[in-house]
């Protein structure tokens, strides 16, 4: 099952010193200081990226034609977990 | 029409004196069997679907095709063949097809619909037959695509844009009126990006006027004057290399009335299916089509044979370079041929003949054209030919690729250079056909 994840790296070198990703990746370029790119996977997230995660409100200024659904259901889904981890 | 033997009986049967319609008969069997689609299927065996391929099987004659597809046969993750009938998962081929995103197809009634991720798009384009269509990933960097009242995105000159016409696809306001107001009227958008060949397209129609409707990628200083009718259809800019630009439409007399749809900035040369986009730019995923294995192998000659495709060319551009169909060696870069069409709009062999220096170019001196066209490569060691459009040249070239075992559609390996066009049809023989035998195949 493919994936969609947005990430912010701190320049495009941190990026490209990552293993290649296995799937579609769009680089969007430098947005408020970060280097931005959005990756659709082909399955679960490569784990080396995991610390670069993003989460602008859906959709931010980019998105894969029919995810953005999926990518509104996954922020939402990561805001209450993180609600419910305050909470505790 | 006179009763012939089988009248009344079932349908597989009522053919069983045409090899073609029979195998294509199991085939749709097979096909719905495993939960697949057909499409043009309430024409059952008067479909054009179904002359294409009786038609490609009879030009083969004597020679049988190993395998024949005229894609209409489809799932997600899924598209059947006609030759050899899909039976059972485990004893029948079929390719597999990956697209991670949605996408849009003309469907039969002409218009734009969104097809789910993984199903391969049978399109209808202003063909009154479908073909295959298998595009590169592609991105919409057109903001509000479909809705050029949004200010602040879209700037209007001499325009007034109200989303409110029926669009491509059929829904109520989905398109939206330009009305001019003032003569060389203009709506734009500006886009960032590096420089690079751009091209902007748009569906459009006329409602009233008849001052000439031009469209640009890049701010103007080409403008590229296309003729509307009262149907909704596709118009582009022109590819441009350009930096940071602005695509736009102008309008050239006042009071005239058009509908646009689907307006869409995108990486050239050529432009593909529309991308709808809101407040963010858009991406598609590429189309990737292959079948491989051991069934596939053994469907593919492997000392001789001979490879098949014909093709509906829409975007015929000396800047595009595109494989139609590619036959490999499974993850073995030294042994492959592939079927291309050239940047020249020549078509082109490339092959690797089981080595691993250098590639074997042959090209065929004509050039494709627009529309339909057929293409056969037969090969052997040292006894090539290309039929194409039914004029054949032959090579002499040593070599024959060893270990055949994948089949690719409209691309090459590791998902590149993807047709951006139709397939109409695509076979295989295991031995190589006569030049005579090419001549007929590819004749149009």
């Amino acid at each position: 099952m493919a994936t969609f994840r947005k990430y912010a790296f701190p320049n495009e070198a941190t990026f490209t010193a990552l293993p290649v990703p296995q799937g579609f990746a769009v680089p969007l370029g430098e947005i408020d200081g970060a280097y931005c790119v959005d990756i659709l996977w082909d399955a679960e997230p490569q784990a080396d990226y995991l610390p670069f995660e993003c989460w602008p409100p859906p959709v931010g200024v980019h998105t894969f034609l029919g995810w953005d659904d999926q990518y509104g259901k996954d922020y939402t889904e990561r805001d209450d977990v993180s609600n419910t981890l305050n909470e505790d | 029409m006179a009763l012939g033997i089988g009248y009344g009986l079932p349908f597989v049967a009522q053919h069983g004196t045409n090899p073609y319609k029979t195998q294509w008969a199991a085939a749709r069997e097979g096909a719905k069997g495993a939960g697949a689609t057909v499409e043009d299927e309430n024409a059952g065996a008067g479909s054009c679907l179904v002359s294409r391929g009786q038609d490609v099987y009879t030009d083969g004659l004597p020679s049988t095709p190993s395998l024949l597809i005229v894609p209409q046969f489809y799932k997600e993750g899924n598209l059947y063949q006609d030759v050899p009938p899909f039976v059972a998962e485990d004893s029948t081929m079929r390719f597999t097809v990956s697209r991670n995103t949605t996408a849009t197809r003309v469907n039969s009634s002409g218009l734009i619909e969104s097809v789910a991720s993984g199903v391969p798009r049978i399109d209808w384009l202003g063909q009154s037959c479908p073909a295959l269509l298998v595009e590169a990933s592609g991105q919409n960097q057109a903001l509000w695509s479909r809705d050029l009242s949004v200010s602040g995105t879209w700037a209007a000159s001499g325009i007034t844009a109200v989303r409110n016409a029926v669009g491509a696809d059929g829904a109520a306001s989905g398109a939206t009126t330009l009305t001019s107001t003032a003569a060389s009227a203009t709506i734009t958008q500006n886009i960032s990006h590096a420089s690079q060949s751009r091209i902007f397209s748009a569906y459009m129609r006329r409602v009233s006027g008849t001052g000439q409707i031009q469209l640009t990628t890049n701010g103007g200083t080409n403008w590229q004057t296309v003729t509307l009718t009262s149907a909704f259809a596709p118009f582009n800019s022109g590819a441009q290399t350009v930096a940071s630009g602005q695509v736009g439409i102008r309008m050239i007399a006042s009071g005239d009335v058009i509908e646009v749809d689907f307006t869409q900035a995108e990486v050239g040369p050529v432009p593909t299916s529309p991308i709808t986009t809101t407040s963010g730019a858009v991406s598609r995923a590429a189309d990737v089509i292959s079948a491989s294995g051991a069934l596939v192998s053994g469907l593919i000659g492997q000392t001789e044979g001979t490879i098949y495709a014909e093709v509906d060319i829409r975007n015929l551009t000396t800047a595009d370079f595109a494989r139609i169909i590619s036959i490999r060696a499974t993850a073995d870069s030294n042994n492959f041929i592939e079927i291309e069409k050239r940047s020249s709009t020549q078509l082109r062999i490339s092959a690797r003949l089981n080595s691993g220096t250098g590639i074997t170019f042959l090209t065929h001196p004509s050039a494709f054209v627009l529309g339909t066209n057929k293409i056969a490569f037969a090969y052997q060691d040292g006894n090539y030919a290309m039929g194409f459009n039914g004029v054949v040249a032959t090579s002499a070239q040593a070599g024959m690729a060893v270990g055949l075992s994948q089949v690719i559609l409209g691309a090459a390996s590791s998902n590149i250079a993807q047709l951006n066009d139709r397939i109409r049809a695509a076979a295989l023989y295991t031995t190589r056909l006569s030049n005579d035998q090419l001549a007929e195949l590819t004749r149009l």
